[in-house]
C-alpha cells in the first residue's frame, strides 16, 4: 500500500510542463509565452521594487483582495486569489475531483487542466474541438456524469473563444452539479462584443467558477497573481485547502499598483489587438491556415523546425504546436510591433521559399 | 554597390527600389540598417519635396545599425550604432559652435541618402557607439529623444508643472524626458486625437481637456506645430514663463508683442540637438522599458510605400519605424 514507488507510478504519465523558452540576444523576442510586451507600467515596477523592503513580513492580503473585488464588481467573498490561475488549477482538482471523478476538456486543452485531473486520480473525457472552438454541444453530453469540466475562452492554445449564447445554452445543460471552469486568461484581448457577461452567467449558474489571471493583460505573469469568482460556497471551500499567504507581497503590492493603470492597461491591451490583426492579415495574405484568435497569440499552421532556424537567426522564439497538441502548428505570441514586423519579414521569407 | 531602398521621386512619388551606394572611403563608414524611425520631417518632405538636394531621394534620418566596413578604423565592424543626422557646413560661424546651428544646416536623407535602406554610408564621425545589448529597436529613438533633450533642456530647472502641446513622438519624448530630469514636475497635455491621449494618459501625463484654459504653466513645449500652435502656447505661459518650440510651425502668425513683454516670457526655438545623442544613447540603455510604448508602428521596408502616405492624413499613434531586413 502506498509508498515511494506506487506514488511514483501514480505521476508517472503527468507531462511536465514546458515553459516557453527566450531567444538569447538584444532583441529579446520570446513570442512563445504569451507575456505582455510593454511590461507593466512603470509605478507597477516602482512598486514591486519597492515592495522588497517588506520580504521580512508574511504577506496581508486583505486590501488587495477587496481592491479586485471592488474593481470586479463582486463581494469579496466570492473572490479568490492564487499563486497565478495554476496554483487555482490545483486547488479546484484536489476539491472537486478525485479517483473514479472525471473531468471534462476540450481537445487540445490547456495543459495544466489535465495534468491536475490526472494528478487528482480523475479519468479525462476529451471532446474535440471544432475548428479551434469548444465543441459545447457535445461538451455539454460528456458533462451529464462529470464532475468538472474545463472550459478556457479564448481557449488555449488556439485563440478561439466561445460564442456567448451558446455558453448560456450550454451551462442550461451541464448538470448543476458539475462545476463549470470558464478560464478567462485572455478576455480582455477578445473584441468587447465577443465577451460573455460572465458575472452576470455567475449569478444565473451558482455552478460556474470564472478562472482569471494578472499575467496576460496586467503583465505581472512573472509574480504569479490568478483568482476565482464563484458562489461563496465554491470560493470558501478552495480557500480552506489553500496554502496559507500563497500570493507573496511582491505580488500584492504590484497588483495594487497596477489595477489603479487603467491607462497603461487599455493601452497595451489595444497594441496587442493591433498587432494581432496585422499578423493575421499577414497570415491570410501568405495563404498561411490559422485559427481566428481573440486572445494575446495566433496560432498558424507551420511546421516549427521548419520556421524555428529562422526565427532564431532574428532573435524570436515561438512555441512549438507539438507541445501544445497542435502538430504541424505553432503558437505565435503577439509581441511589440517591431518583433511582430521581424516576424512578418521571416514569414514572406519562408513562404517565398517554398 | 547596391543597396535595397525607398525611393522618393522628384513627383513625390515613393517606391520600393536600389540605388547605387558606393565603397566607403577613408573616414567614412556603411552601416547596415536594423531600424530607421520616421520622423515628422520625413513626411513634410513626402507632401512638398522641401529640403531634398539630390533625386531621388533616400529619407530617414533617424537610423540605428551595425557597421559592417569602416576603412580607417574609427569603429570595428559589427559595433551597433546611432547616427547623428545633423549634416553642417563645417565652416561657418555657427558650426565652430555646434553642427545645429550651422548657417546652412542639412539632415541625413535630404542631403545624401538615409536610412530608408538596407545600407547607409556615412561619415565616420557622425556615428555615436551603443552598448552592444541596446535593443536596437529602442536605440532608433535615440536620435529623437536627443531633439527631445535639447527642447527640455531649456528649463534651467524644474519648473514644477509644464503643459506640453502636441502627443505625436516628439510630445512623448519631450515629456518622458521632462519627468526624467524632474521627477516631481507635473506634466500635462493637450492633444486632440484619442489615441495619442491615451499614449500620454499611459505613460504619466495628465490630460488637458480642449477649452480648459485656467490654469497657466511656468513651462509649456510646443510639440504641435498646428496654425496658431505658438499664439496657443504662449498664451498658456505663467509669468516669467518659458515657452519652447519645437515643432515645425509653417503657418505664419499674429503676435503682441506687448503681451510677452508684460507676461515677461522667454520664447525658445530647439532646433535638432547639441550635444545630446550620448546622453540620449545612455537614457534608453537605463531604462528601455520606459521608451518601449513610444514606437507604436513598426513597417517592413516594402511596407513602406504604401503606409507613410497614409501617414500624410491620419498621424501615427507614437514612433514609427521602418525594418529594412526581413531576417
Amino acid at each position: 500500500m502506498g509508498g515511494i514507488s506506487e506514488a511514483l507510478r501514480r505521476v508517472a504519465h503527468i507531462p511536465a510542463y514546458q515553459p516557453g523558452r527566450a531567444s538569447p540576444g538584444p532583441a529579446a523576442g520570446k513570442l512563445s509565452s504569451n507575456e505582455a510586451p510593454l511590461g507593466p507600467a512603470p509605478s507597477v515596477r516602482q512598486a514591486i521594487a519597492a515592495a522588497g523592503g517588506q520580504a521580512s513580513r508574511y504577506p496581508e492580503q486583505a486590501d488587495s483582495h477587496e481592491l479586485i473585488a471592488e474593481h470586479l464588481g463582486v463581494p469579496t467573498s466570492q473572490l479568490l486569489l492564487t499563486n497565478g490561475s495554476d496554483e487555482l488549477c490545483y486547488l479546484i482538482a484536489s476539491v472537486f475531483l478525485g479517483p473514479g471523478s472525471i473531468a471534462v476538456l476540450g481537445e487540445p486543452c490547456y495543459q495544466i487542466d489535465a495534468a491536475v485531473s490526472l494528478l487528482a486520480g480523475a479519468a479525462l473525457r476529451r471532446v474535440p474541438l471544432a475548428a479551434g472552438a469548444h465543441d459545447l454541444a457535445e461538451m455539454a453530453k460528456a458533462a451529464r456524469d462529470a464532475a468538472v469540466v474545463w472550459l478556457p475562452s479564448p481557449h488555449n492554445p488556439t485563440g478561439v473563444t466561445v460564442d456567448a449564447s451558446e455558453l448560456q445554452g450550454f451551462l442550461e445543460e451541464v448538470p448543476p452539479d458539475c462545476l463549470v471552469v470558464l478560464d478567462e486568461a485572455y478576455r480582455a484581448y477578445a473584441d468587447p462584443a465577443l465577451r460573455p457577461d460572465s458575472l452576470a452567467l455567475l449569478r444565473r449558474y451558482p455552478n460556474l467558477l470564472i478562472q482569471r489571471t494578472l499575467s496576460k493583460d496586467w503583465a505581472l505573469a512573472g509574480l504569479r497573481v490568478g483568482y476565482a469568482i464563484a458562489a461563496e460556497r465554491l470560493v470558501s471551500a478552495l480557500a480552506r485547502t489553500r496554502a496559507p499567504f500563497s500570493v507573496n507581497s511582491v505580488a500584492l503590492a504590484a497588483v495594487r499598483a497596477a489595477l489603479r493603470e487603467a491607462a497603461w492597461h487599455d493601452m497595451s491591451v489595444a497594441r496587442v489587438r493591433e498587432e494581432r490583426s496585422r499578423l493575421e492579415a499577414e497570415l491570410a495574405r501568405l495563404g498561411i491556415e490559422h485559427f481566428p484568435s481573440q486572445a494575446n497569440f495566433v496560432t498558424a499552421r507551420i511546421e516549427h523546425a521548419a520556421i524555428a532556424p529562422a526565427l532564431r537567426a532574428a532573435g524570436l522564439t515561438v512555441r512549438d504546436g507539438d507541445d501544445l497538441g497542435i502538430p504541424g502548428g505553432v503558437r505565435i505570441s503577439v509581441g511589440w510591433a517591431p518583433q511582430m514586423a521581424v516576424l512578418r519579414g521571416v514569414l514572406r521569407q519562408l513562404s517565398s521559399a517554398e | 554597390m547596391k543597396v535595397a531602398a525607398l525611393l522618393l521621386g522628384r513627383d513625390l512619388s515613393l517606391r520600393l527600389g536600389e540605388r547605387e551606394l558606393g565603397e566607403p572611403a577613408a573616414g567614412q563608414a556603411l552601416v547596415r540598417v536594423e531600424w530607421a524611425g520616421v520622423c515628422g520631417s520625413d513626411l513634410h518632405v513626402l507632401r512638398t519635396g522641401d529640403w531634398v538636394s539630390y533625386w531621388p531621394a533616400t529619407l530617414g534620418h533617424e537610423v540605428a545599425g551595425v557597421v559592417e566596413a569602416c576603412p580607417g578604423g574609427e569603429l570595428a565592424p559589427g559595433t551597433r550604432v546611432v547616427v547623428d543626422s545633423r549634416v553642417g557646413c563645417g565652416t561657418c560661424e555657427g558650426c565652430s559652435r555646434s553642427p545645429q546651428l550651422c548657417e546652412r544646416l542639412a539632415w541625413v536623407g535630404e542631403a545624401f541618402p538615409g536610412g530608408f535602406a538596407s545600407q547607409l554610408l556615412i561619415s565616420a564621425s557622425a556615428l555615436v557607439a551603443c552598448p552592444p545589448d541596446l535593443e536596437p529597436a529602442i536605440a532608433v529613438l535615440a536620435e529623437p529623444l536627443a531633439v527631445a533633450m535639447h527642447a527640455a533642456g531649456h528649463a534651467a530647472a524644474d519648473p514644477g508643472r509644464a503643459l506640453v502641446i502636441g502627443y505625436g513622438p516628439v510630445g512623448a519624448l519631450v515629456h518622458l524626458e521632462l519627468t526624467r530630469r524632474f521627477p516631481r514636475c507635473e506634466v500635462a497635455v493637450r492633444e486632440p486625437d484619442p489615441a495619442r491621449r491615451g499614449l500620454a494618459e499611459a505613460l504619466g501625463a495628465r490630460i488637458v481637456p480642449a477649452g480648459e484654459e485656467t490654469a497657466r504653466w511656468p513651462l509649456v513645449v510646443d510639440a504641435a506645430g498646428y496654425p496658431g500652435s505658438l499664439p496657443d502656447a504662449i498664451s498658456q505661459a505663467s509669468k516669467g514663463g518659458l515657452v519652447v518650440l519645437v515643432a515645425l510651425g509653417h503657418a505664419t502668425v499674429t503676435l503682441d508683442p506687448a503681451a510677452l513683454v508684460e507676461q515677461g516670457l522667454t520664447v525658445a526655438g530647439s532646433n535638432g540637438f547639441a550635444g545630446e545623442l550620448a546622453a540620449a544613447v545612455a537614457a534608453l540603455h537605463a531604462g528601455p522599458d520606459r521608451y518601449r510604448p513610444v514606437v507604436t508602428e513598426a513597417l517592413l521596408l516594402d511596407e513602406a510605400p504604401r503606409r507613410l502616405p497614409e501617414l500624410l492624413t491620419v498621424p501615427s499613434t507614437g514612433k514609427v519605424v521602418i525594418r529594412p531586413w526581413a531576417g
